[in-house]
C-alpha cells in the first residue's frame, strides 16, 4: 500500500516498476497494489507526480507499506498553462506556481489575497474591509488603463476581485508573468494571467473532509487625535493668531486696538482661554441652565427630536452633554469581530468517473461595527469516462454572498473612518435621551456621527448570486491527439436596497429619508475548442502542439430606482412602494462586448536539453472599429538545460540548471465597450431644461456624451525575460531568477481634451509608452535536521520593478493628473517619470523669523508684493523654477509611490506532529501621500486634529517644528506638498500558525484518517514608520475602474488591516 | 466566428445622424438651453453657477465667501485676490460656458442637415442657438477677457483638435454678430416662457455694447425694449426673487429652474447655489455667500431718502456680530433703503416667510463670515414641497433673473449720461427708486408695520454733472442688483474695480482678518486667469494655442 506522507492518505495512481524489467502497475483507489516479483528482481521503483521517487527493496516481505514524501522541488511539477499542461521542467517562460496549501493557510476572502507575498513580481493590495476589493499588479504597471491580470478558472476567464469564488476549492494556481507564457491569452493577457484549477476528485473511495476555523479580529492602530481640552486650546491658539497681528509669531494687538482679540465660540465661550461647557446643545449651556429642566421621571422637559418644528433650537433641543474628556471615536467605531469558515468536501471516484463536491460557509464581520461579509457556496466538479476515448465533465460553483460595507465606501471623506477624525471630541456618541448625538449645536462643524452612520447602514445589504463554471468534453482521436470543447459561463445577479435614515442630529441633516434600489445582472460565456497533439518524435524529441478557437460574449444590464419621503423607517417599510411616488426617479441601461480568437502553440524538447516554445494568437474585439479590430500576438521562448551538458556534469552541487529566454507580445483592450462611437445621450440631470417655465417639469434634451475614436487600435506589451531555474545540493535548494523588461506601446489613454471642444467622455487614443524593468528572485529550501526529527522549509521571494513613462503625447511637459478631492491633484503621469508620481510643492522647512520670511521669494503674493504668505512660522516653499516668487508654477514631482522592492518570506518548522508556519511580507522604498493630514493637521473645517498638530506646530523658538504656526485662516499651508509624503515601507508578519497533527493511533479509532488542530495569528506585528492607519494602501482599489492607476499611493483613511487570532481544525475521514 | 459576431452597438444612446430632423434638432437645442444654469457640464455645480455668485459677488464688495475658513479655500483665494491660474473654480466656469458653446454648435450643425424643416423653422432654431452661443461666449469674455470664439464651422466633434483656437483676438464682434442675428430673427413673444425672445436678444446685445462702452449703439436697443410695451416693472421689488413670480412682467431673460422633474438629485433646481443657505432655520447647509458689512452699509439713506455714496461706509449698520441668539439685540434704527431687507437676512428682521431671523443660530461661523445671510436665491417656506426638490429643499425653482426690465432702465440711464441727457437718466433711475419706495413692497412685521426704518426717495434735483450722475446710477445698480452676481463685472466695466476693492478690503480687514494685506492689482485682477490646465491641453504639435492673461 502506498500512502501520501503529508497526510497518510492512500495514494492512488502511483506508478510501480520492477527494476530491470518492463513489469509495472498503478496503485488503485486505496493506494493498493499487488505484483508478483520475479526472482532476483526485488527492487521496486515507485514514482508519483509531485512526490520524490523511491527505490524499495522488497526482500522477503509479502506486504509492503511505502510512504511517499512530497517533492519540494518545484521543477518536477506539472503545471497548467494556457489551454493545456506542461512539465515545469520544460517551461521556458516566466511561470510561477503558488504553493496553494501554504497560501490558503492564511484566511482570505478571495483568491487574489492569497497571492500576496507568495510570488515574486506580484503585488497585491487589499481594501481590508470584509468583502472589499483587491488589486493585483504583476510586474509593475504596463498601462494607464486597467492593470489587473486575467484569471482563468478551469478554463473560464474572468477579471476583478472575485470575492464570490470560494478560494478553498483551489487545487493549483499558476501565475503567467511574461508574454511568452501568457500570449496564448492574447489581448487580455497584457498584465499577466493567473491560472486556477479547482479541486477534482481522485479515484478511490469517498473521502470526506471538514475544515473549520473561528477567530476574532481587532483594530491594530487608530490615529492619535486630541481630547476635548487639547482641541479647545489649539482652537484658541489658532484663532488668536488669525485675529491679531503676528510679530515673529507672537500675537500682538492690531493697529488701533488696545488688547488682543479673543475668539468667540458657541461652546467654549469668549474668554482669554476656552471653557469647556456642561452641554453642547443647547450651545455651551451650563448644567444649571433653566432650559435643562427635568421632568419628575428624570427626562428633560425641553428635549425634542422634531427638528422641523419652529421651536426647535429656540426652546426645544436634542439635549446633549459635552464629553469633557473627549470621545475616542476610533474606539467607538471599531470593535473586535468574529471570523469563521467552514468547508465540507466529499470526493472520490472510480474508473467510470470522479467527483468532488464541496460546501463552504464564510462569515467575516468587520472590525468596523455593523459591517461584514458572508458567503455560501457550493461546488460540484465531476468528470465521466463515457466511452473509452470520451470524457465529459463539468466544474460549477454557485455562490450567494452578502456584504455590508462602510457607508460611502472606502477612501472617502464621507465614510465612517473619515468622520471618526472629522468629528470633534467634545461630542458624545449619544445624547441625554440615548439617541445619537451629533453636530447640531453651535460651532460643532459638519461631521456626521460615524457610529450613527454605521448603525443606520447595517441593513443595507449588497446581495450577489454567481454561477461560475463550465462543461467540457474530450475526445481522444488518435494516440496523442485529443480534441476538447469547453463552454463556460459566468453569471452574476446583484441586488441592493440602500436606505438612508435622516441624521437629525447632524448640523447638515438630510432633508428626508430615501431609498435607492438597484438590480443588475450580467453574464459572460466563453466557448473554446482545442486540438492537442502530444508525440515523441524519436527517443529524444518531444513535441506538444495545441491549436484552438475561442469566442467570448458579455452582456450587462442595470436598473436603479429611487424614492424618498417614507412615512416610517421600519425595515419592513423600506421598499419603493412605501415612498412618496411623486419623488420617484429611475435609470437603466446595458452594455456588451465580444471577442473572437484563434490560437496555436508548439513546444519541442530536444534531448531534454534544448527547449523551444512558440505561440501565436489572433484576437478580434468588438471594442475596436472594424478596421482596427484584429491583432496578432506572437511569442517565442527557448530553454537550455545546461546541467545536462557534459561540461557541467562534473560540477558538484548542481542537480539541475536551466537557462531561459523569452520574447512575446500581449495586448490590452480595457477601454470601455464603445470607444469608437460618437454618442449622444439624454439625461434629466444634464440635458433637460424647463423651457415651459413650469417649475416642476423639464423638457427632454440630448447632449453629446462621448466623442469616440474609430482609429483606436490595440495596446501592445512586448516583453523580454531571461531566467534561470536551478536545483542545487541534492534538491535542497531551488532557485528561480528572472530579469524582465516589459514595454507597452500604443498605450491607450483618454487624452484630456481642451474644454472648448465641449464636455463628453474623452476617447482612448493610442499615444503613450511605458517600460517596466525588474528582477525577481525566488528561493526554496528545506529538509531534515539530522535525525532530530526536525524538518524545515523556507520559501523566500524578492522582486523589483522600475516603471517609467517613456512617452505621453510626445511632449515631455504634458502632465496627466490623477487624484483630486479637496486638494489639487497630487499624482501626475508625465514623460520621464514613473506613472502616478507625486506632485506638489517642495518644502524647505519653516521660517523662524519675520525677517527671514521677508527675505525669501514672496509666496502666492501679488506682483506688488502684497498678499505674501511668508512670515515667521510659515512653511518655506521652494522656488523650484527660480523666478523669484512662489506660484503654482513651482509645483514639481516630489515623490514616488512605487517601491524599491517587495518581498515575502515563508518559514515552516516541523517537529514530530507539530508544525509552525511564519509568513511575512513587505514593501520597501515607496512613499504614501497621507491625505488624511489635510483634515487633521491643518485648519481645514472644524474637525478633530492630530496630536502632531498640537505638539509639533511652530511656536516662537520651536526650531524643530514640523507644522506651521496654527492660524485658523491659513489656507496656504495645506496645499499639496512634501509635508504629506511619508515612507510607505513596511514589514508585516502576516501569519503565525502552530498546528498539531493528532497521532494516527487516536484518529483511526474514530474513523479519521487525519486530524489537525491549529492556532493562528494574523498581522500580529507590523514594522513601519507610517503614521496613518495602515501602510498597506499602496494599491488602493480593485482596479476595475479605469484610471485608478494614475492615482495610486494616496491614503484617504483607508480601512485598516485587522489583527486576527484563530483556532482551526482540519478533519479527514 | 464571423465578423458580425463582433459588431455591437452602444445601448440607450444615439448617433449623430439620429438628429438631422426637426425633432432631433429640438432635442439638441434643449440640450444647449439646459446649460444655462451652468450645471451639467461635468463640473462642480458652484464652479459654473449661472448667477456668478463667486466671480461676480464674492469677488466684489458685496459678499464674503462665508462658511468656515477652511471650507472651499479656493473661493477664499478669489475673495482676497490670492488668485492662481490653477484654481479649479476658473476651469469649472470655463468648462460650463464652453460646453454650452459646443452644444449650441451641435444644434447649429444638425439644423443644416435637417431635411424635414422649413427655412423659417431653421431660422428660428439658428437664432436661438446663436443667442445661446453669444451668451456663453459673453460669460467667457467678461470672466477671462482674451478667449477663443468657437463657431459651428470651427467645431468638429470628431476632430478633438478642431477647437484649439488662439485667444489673441477680441471676440466682441463675434458675440455681437450672434446676438444681432438672434435679435433680427426671433419673435417678440415665445409661447414657451423659457425660450429667448427678440427682446431678450436685444437686451443681451445692448449689454454687450455697454461692456465695450458703445453707448450710442446700446441706447436705441434699450429704448426699443421699453417702447415695445411687452414689459413692466413688478409693483413689488421682491417679486423678482420668488419662485411663484418666475417669468413675470419684468423678466426679459430668466434662467429656468425646475424640481421633481425626474432628475434624481434635483439637479435642475438652483444647484449652483447649493452651498449658499443658512446653517439653521430654512436649511442646514452650508452657510456660504454671506453679504458683507460694506454692502449692508450701502443701503443707508439720508433724511431725503437718498443714498450716501461717499460716506455710507463711515459707520456700520448695527450688527449682531458676536451676539448669541439668546442674548438681546436691537436692530439698527436709522433710515434704510427697503431693498436691504429683500437682499440681506439680518437679525430681527423677517426672513422671507420663515419668521424673524434669529441671528447667530443660523450662521455657520460668524467669526469667519459675518452675521448676515443672503436672501434673493432662497425659497419661501410656502415653496417647500411644491417649488423645492423632495430630497433636498435647497434645490428649488426660484429662477435666476439674468436680465429684467430694471436692468434695461439703469443701462439706459448709463447711456443717457454718456451720450444723451442727464435729466432722462435721472428719470430712468427714479423709475427704479419709485418702485423701491412702494410701501406695499416693504418687509413687514406680523403687526403690518415696516420691519425697519425704510426711507427711499427719488432724485428730485438734477445731477450736478456727469460724474455725479455716474455715481448715482452706479450706486443704484449696486442697490438694485446686490447679491445677484453682477457687481464685480460692473466695477470692471466702469473702470473702478481697483480703487473700489482696495478701499473695501482695507476697511473690511477690521472685521474679516483674512483681508489683512490683501490687494487688488490693477491691470491684473480685472480678469481671471485662463485656467492653466486649459493652456496645457491646448497644445498643437507641442505648442500652446492659448496664452495666459497679463499678471498671471
Amino acid at each position: 500500500r502506498i500512502t501520501d506522507g503529508s497526510d497518510n492518505t492512500p495514494l492512488p495512481g502511483a506508478n510501480l516498476l520492477i527494476k530491470g524489467t518492463q513489469t509495472g502497475m498503478v496503485t488503485d483507489a486505496d493506494g493498493k497494489f499487488s505484483l508478483s516479483v520475479p526472482n532476483g528482481r526485488d527492487v521496486l521503483i515507485v514514482s508519483a507526480i509531485g512526490f520524490v521517487g523511491q527505490e524499495v527493496t522488497i526482500g522477503n516481505r509479502t506486504e509492503i507499506n511505502i510512504t511517499m514524501t512530497s517533492d519540494i522541488k518545484t521543477l518536477s511539477e506539472v503545471v497548467v498553462t494556457g489551454y493545456g499542461a506542461q512539465a515545469k521542467r520544460d517551461i521556458t517562460g516566466a511561470v510561477a506556481t503558488v504553493n496553494v496549501k501554504e497560501a490558503l493557510k492564511v484566511p482570505v476572502t478571495n483568491v487574489s489575497q492569497a497571492l500576496q507575498g507568495r510570488v515574486a513580481g506580484v503585488q497585491v493590495g487589499n481594501d481590508n474591509s470584509p468583502g472589499g476589493g483587491t488589486m493585483v499588479r504583476i510586474r509593475g504597471f504596463g498601462t494607464i488603463n486597467d492593470n489587473s491580470p486575467l484569471y482563468i478558472i478551469d478554463g473560464v476567464p474572468t477579471k476583478g476581485t472575485n470575492n464570490s469564488l470560494n478560494p478553498n476549492d483551489i487545487e493549483t494556481m499558476q501565475v503567467l508573468k511574461d508574454a511568452s507564457a501568457a500570449s496564448i491569452y492574447g489581448s487580455r493577457a497584457g498584465n499577466g494571467v493567473v491560472i486556477i484549477t479547482t479541486k477534482k476528485g481522485k479515484a478511490g473511495k469517498a473521502k470526506l473532509t471538514y475544515d473549520v476555523y473561528y477567530g476574532t479580529q481587532q483594530l491594530g492602530k487608530g490615529l492619535s487625535l486630541l481630547n476635548t481640552q487639547q482641541y479647545a486650546d489649539l482652537l484658541w491658539e489658532s484663532r488668536i493668531n488669525a485675529a491679531n497681528t503676528l510679530v515673529n509669531g507672537v500675537a500682538t494687538p492690531n493697529p488701533g486696538q488696545t488688547g488682543l482679540i479673543y475668539p468667540k465660540n458657541a461652546q467654549f465661550g469668549s474668554g482669554t482661554t476656552p471653557v469647556i461647557p456642561d452641554f453642547i446643545f443647547p450651545d455651551g449651556a451650563s448644567a444649571s441652565d433653566p432650559r435643562l429642566a427635568k421632568n419628575p421621571d428624570g427626562s428633560y422637559v425641553n428635549y425634542s427630536n422634531d427638528i422641523d418644528s419652529p421651536d426647535f433650537r429656540k426652546t426645544k433641543f436634542l439635549i446633549t452633554q459635552a464629553n469633557k474628556q473627549g470621545t475616542d471615536w476610533f474606539n467607538e467605531i471599531f470593535s473586535p469581530a468574529p471570523i469563521q469558515n467552514h468547508q465540507l468536501g466529499v470526493s472520490g471516484g472510480n474508473e467510470g468517473g470522479r467527483y468532488a463536491v464541496s460546501f463552504n460557509y464564510f462569515n467575516q464581520q468587520g472590525i468596523q461595527k455593523y459591517t461584514g461579509y458572508e458567503r455560501y457556496s457550493i461546488r460540484a466538479n465531476t468528470e465521466f469516462n463515457v466511452a473509452k476515448r470520451v470524457r465529459i465533465g463539468e466544474n460549477l460553483q454557485v455562490s450567494y454572498d452578502e456584504r455590508i460595507g462602510q457607508p460611502n465606501g472606502n477612501n472617502n471623506e464621507s465614510n465612517s473612518i473619515s468622520f471618526a477624525y472629522r468629528i470633534q471630541p467634545i461630542i458624545p456618541v449619544y445624547d441625554v435621551a440615548g439617541n445619537f448625538a451629533g453636530t447640531k449645536g453651535g460651532d460643532l462643524d459638519n461631521a456626521r456621527n460615524p457610529v450613527a452612520a454605521l448603525y443606520r447602514n447595517k441593513d443595507n445589504v449588497n446581495k450577489n448570486v454567481r454561477l461560475f463554471g463550465n462543461v467540457y468534453a474530450e475526445l481522444d482521436l488518435l494516440p496523442g491527439l485529443t480534441a476538447k470543447t469547453s463552454f463556460g459561463m459566468d453569471y452574476n445577479l446583484f441586488n441592493v436596497r440602500n436606505y438612508n435614515i435622516r441624521d437629525i442630529e447632524s448640523s447638515e441633516s438630510a432633508g428626508t429619508n430615501s431609498l435607492g434600489t438597484s438590480n443588475n445582472y450580467g453574464y459572460t460565456w466563453t466557448w473554446y475548442n482545442t486540438l492537442t497533439y502530444n508525440r515523441d518524435l524519436g527517443p529524444n524529441i518531444k513535441m506538444n502542439l495545441i491549436a484552438g478557437t475561442e469566442s467570448i460574449k458579455n452582456y450587462f444590464e442595470f436598473f436603479n430606482a429611487n424614492r424618498s419621503r417614507f412615512a416610517d423607517d421600519n425595515i419592513e417599510n423600506r421598499y419603493l412602494d412605501a415612498g412618496n411616488a411623486g419623488t420617484a426617479t429611475n435609470s437603466g441601461g446595458a452594455s456588451n462586448w465580444r471577442l473572437a480568437s484563434e490560437f496555436a502553440k508548439a513546444s519541442f524538447s530536444f534531448y531534454d536539453k534544448y527547449l523551444v516554445d512558440a505561440t501565436i494568437r489572433r484576437d478580434r474585439s468588438s471594442r475596436f472599429s472594424a478596421a482596427n479590430r484584429t491583432a496578432y500576438f506572437p511569442a517565442l521562448s527557448a530553454g537550455w538545460r545546461i546541467s545536462q551538458e557534459n561540461f557541467m556534469k562534473g560540477l558538484r552541487g548542481i542537480d539541475d540548471l536551466k537557462l531561459r529566454a523569452a520574447y512575446g507580445q500581449t495586448g490590452n483592450q480595457e477601454i470601455g465597450n464603445y470607444n469608437p462611437y460618437l454618442i449622444f445621450g439624454t439625461n434629466p440631470t444634464t440635458s433637460f431644461y424647463d423651457l415651459n417655465g413650469s417649475r416642476t417639469s423639464a423638457v427632454q434634451g440630448y447632449e453629446l456624451q462621448q466623442f469616440g475614436n474609430a482609429n483606436a487600435k490595440w495596446e501592445t506589451t512586448t516583453s523580454l525575460d531571461f531566467g534561470v531555474d536551478a536545483t542545487l545540493f541534492k534538491g535542497k535548494l531551488d532557485v528561480t531568477f528572472d530579469w524582465f523588461s516589459r514595454t507597452t506601446t500604443d498605450a491607450l489613454f483618454p487624452i484630456p481634451v481642451q474644454l472648448t471642444q465641449g464636455v463628453a467622455t474623452n476617447p482612448f487614443q493610442n499615444i503613450a509608452s511605458f517600460t517596466n524593468k525588474g528582477i525577481e528572485l525566488g528561493l526554496n529550501t528545506g529538509g531534515k535536521i539530522g535525525s532530530s526529527g526536525f524538518t524545515y522549509s523556507v520559501g523566500a521571494n524578492i522582486s523589483t520593478y522600475r516603471n517609467l513613462v517613456t512617452k505621453t503625447d510626445g511632449n515631455a511637459s504634458t502632465q496627466y493628473f490623477g487624484f483630486a478631492t479637496r486638494l489639487a491633484p497630487s499624482n501626475v503621469t508625465q514623460q520621464g517619470y514613473p506613472i502616478a508620481s507625486f506632485f506638489g510643492y517642495q518644502l524647505d522647512g519653516i521660517f523662524q523669523s519675520d525677517e527671514a520670511a521677508k527675505a525669501a521669494p514672496p509666496a502666492f503674493a501679488n506682483p506688488d508684493g502684497t498678499n505674501n504668505y511668508n512670515r515667521a512660522g510659515s512653511f518655506i516653499f521652494r522656488d523650484v523654477n527660480g523666478d523669484g516668487k512662489i506660484t503654482a508654477a513651482d509645483r514639481t514631482i516630489i515623490g514616488n509611490p512605487h517601491p524599491n522592492f517587495t518581498y515575502g518570506l515563508n518559514v515552516n518548522l516541523g517537529y514530530k506532529n507539530f508544525n509552525l508556519t511564519l509568513f511575512g511580507q513587505g514593501v520597501q522604498g515607496n512613499q504614501i501621500f497621507n491625505y488624511v493630514r489635510y483634515w487633521t493637521d491643518f485648519p481645514t473645517f472644524g474637525g478633530n486634529r492630530s496630536t502632531r498638530m498640537y505638539y509639533d506646530s511652530w511656536r516662537p523658538g520651536k526650531t524643530d517644528a514640523k507644522l506651521p504656526i496654527p492660524r485658523s485662516n491659513d489656507n496656504i499651508s495645506s496645499l499639496p506638498s512634501t509635508y504629506y509624503l511619508e515612507s510607505g515601507s513596511y514589514l508585516r508578519l502576516k501569519n503565525v500558525q502552530l498546528s498539531y497533527n493528532l497521532p494516527v493511533s487516536i484518529m483511526s479509532k474514530v474513523g479519521l484518517s487525519n486530524a489537525t488542530v491549529y492556532v493562528q495569528g494574523q498581522n500580529l506585528l507590523t514594522v513601519t514608520q507610517y503614521t496613518g492607519l495602515d501602510p498597506e494602501i499602496n494599491l488602493r482599489d480593485s482596479g476595475a475602474t479605469t484610471g485608478q492607476d494614475r492615482q495610486i499611493g494616496v491614503d484617504e483613511g483607508a480601512y485598516p488591516v485587522a489583527k486576527t487570532l484563530l483556532l482551526g481544525l482540519n478533519l479527514a475521514f | 466566428c464571423k465578423d458580425e459576431f463582433l459588431d455591437v452597438a452602444p445601448k440607450a444612446v444615439l448617433g449623430a445622424n439620429n438628429f438631422y430632423n426637426r425633432v432631433g434638432v429640438g432635442y439638441l437645442l434643449t440640450g444647449a438651453y439646459s446649460l444655462l444654469d451652468g450645471v451639467g457640464a461635468g463640473t462642480t455645480s458652484w464652479h459654473g453657477s449661472a448667477d456668478n455668485w463667486i466671480y461676480g459677488s464674492v469677488a466684489s464688495d458685496d459678499a464674503y465667501k462665508g462658511s468656515t475658513s477652511g471650507d472651499q479655500p479656493e473661493i477664499s483665494y478669489i475673495e482676497y485676490k490670492a488668485i492662481q491660474p490653477d484654481n479649479s473654480h476658473f476651469r469649472g466656469k470655463w468648462q460650463a460656458v464652453y460646453d454650452g458653446v459646443a452644444r449650441s454648435n451641435d444644434a447649429l450643425q444638425a439644423v443644416e442637415k435637417a431635411t424635414d424643416m422649413s427655412e423659417a423653422e431653421k431660422v428660428l432654431v439658428r437664432a436661438q442657438a446663436r443667442f445661446l452661443r453669444g451668451h456663453y461666449h459673453f460669460e467667457a469674455k467678461k470672466m477671462f477677457n482674451m478667449v477663443p470664439f468657437i463657431d459651428e464651422k470651427t467645431y468638429d466633434p470628431t476632430n478633438l483638435n478642431s477647437t484649439k483656437v488662439t485667444n489673441d483676438k477680441n471676440i466682441w464682434p463675434n458675440i455681437e454678430a450672434d446676438l444681432k442675428f438672434a435679435y433680427d430673427n426671433l419673435p417678440e413673444v415665445q409661447s414657451q416662457k423659457g425660450r429667448v425672445t427678440k427682446w431678450g436678444a436685444a437686451a443681451m446685445l445692448g449689454k454687450a455694447y455697454l461692456f465695450q462702452q458703445k453707448f450710442a449703439e446700446a441706447k436705441p436697443l434699450f429704448e426699443a425694449i421699453i417702447a415695445s410695451g411687452k414689459y413692466s416693472l413688478m409693483p413689488k421689488y421682491a417679486d423678482n426673487h420668488k419662485a411663484v413670480t418666475n417669468n413675470n412682467a419684468e423678466s426679459i431673460f430668466e434662467i429656468q429652474f425646475s424640481v421633481n422633474d425626474g432628475a434624481g438629485g434635483g439637479e435642475n433646481g438652483n444647484q449652483g447655489a447649493t452651498l449658499n443657505y443658512p446653517y439653521g432655520g430654512p436649511t442646514t447647509c452650508c452657510g456660504f455667500y454671506q453679504p458683507s458689512q460694506n454692502l449692508v452699509n450701502a443701503f443707508k439713506t439720508d433724511a431725503n431718502g437718498l443714498p450716501l455714496p461717499t460716506t455710507f461706509n463711515d459707520a456700520d449698520v448695527t450688527s449682531d456680530q458676536g451676539v448669541e441668539s439668546t442674548a438681546p439685540f436691537t436692530p439698527y434704527a436709522g433710515p434704510l433703503d427697503p431693498r436691504l431687507d429683500h437682499t440681506v437676512g439680518r437679525r430681527g428682521i423677517p426672513y422671507l416667510d420663515w419668521g424673524i431671523m434669529p441671528g447667530k443660530a443660523w450662521v455657520r461661523d460668524q467669526g469667519n463670515g459675518g452675521p448676515y445671510e443672503g436672501k434673493k436665491h432662497l425659497f419661501q417656506k410656502s415653496d417647500v414641497g411644491t417649488n423645492t426638490f423632495s430630497g433636498n429643499s435647497r434645490l428649488n425653482a426660484n429662477n435666476y433673473r439674468l436680465i429684467r426690465l430694471s436692468h434695461v432702465y439703469l443701462w439706459l440711464a448709463e447711456c443717457e449720461i454718456e451720450v444723451g441727457s442727464l435729466e432722462k437718466a435721472r428719470d430712468y433711475i427714479n423709475v427704479i427708486r419709485r418702485r423701491a419706495a412702494n410701501p406695499d413692497g416693504f418687509v413687514k412685521l406680523d403687526d403690518g408695520k415696516p420691519a425697519a426704518n425704510y426711507v427711499v426717495k427719488e432724485y428730485t434735483t438734477p445731477f450736478a454733472d456727469k460724474a455725479a450722475a455716474r455715481t448715482a446710477v452706479r450706486f443704484e445698480h449696486r442697490l438694485e442688483f446686490a447679491m445677484e452676481g453682477h457687481r464685480f463685472f460692473d466695477l470692471v466695466r466702469w473702470g473702478i474695480a481697483a480703487e473700489t476693492l482696495n478701499a473695501y478690503m482695507a476697511k473690511e480687514a477690521r472685521l474679516r482678518s483674512y483681508f489683512n494685506g490683501a490687494t487688488f492689482a490693477k491691470g491684473k485682477h480685472e480678469y481671471y486667469p485662463i485656467p492653466v490646465q486649459e493652456i496645457l491641453n491646448s497644445k498643437v504639435a507641442g505648442a500652446e494655442t492659448l496664452k495666459q492673461n497679463p499678471g498671471y
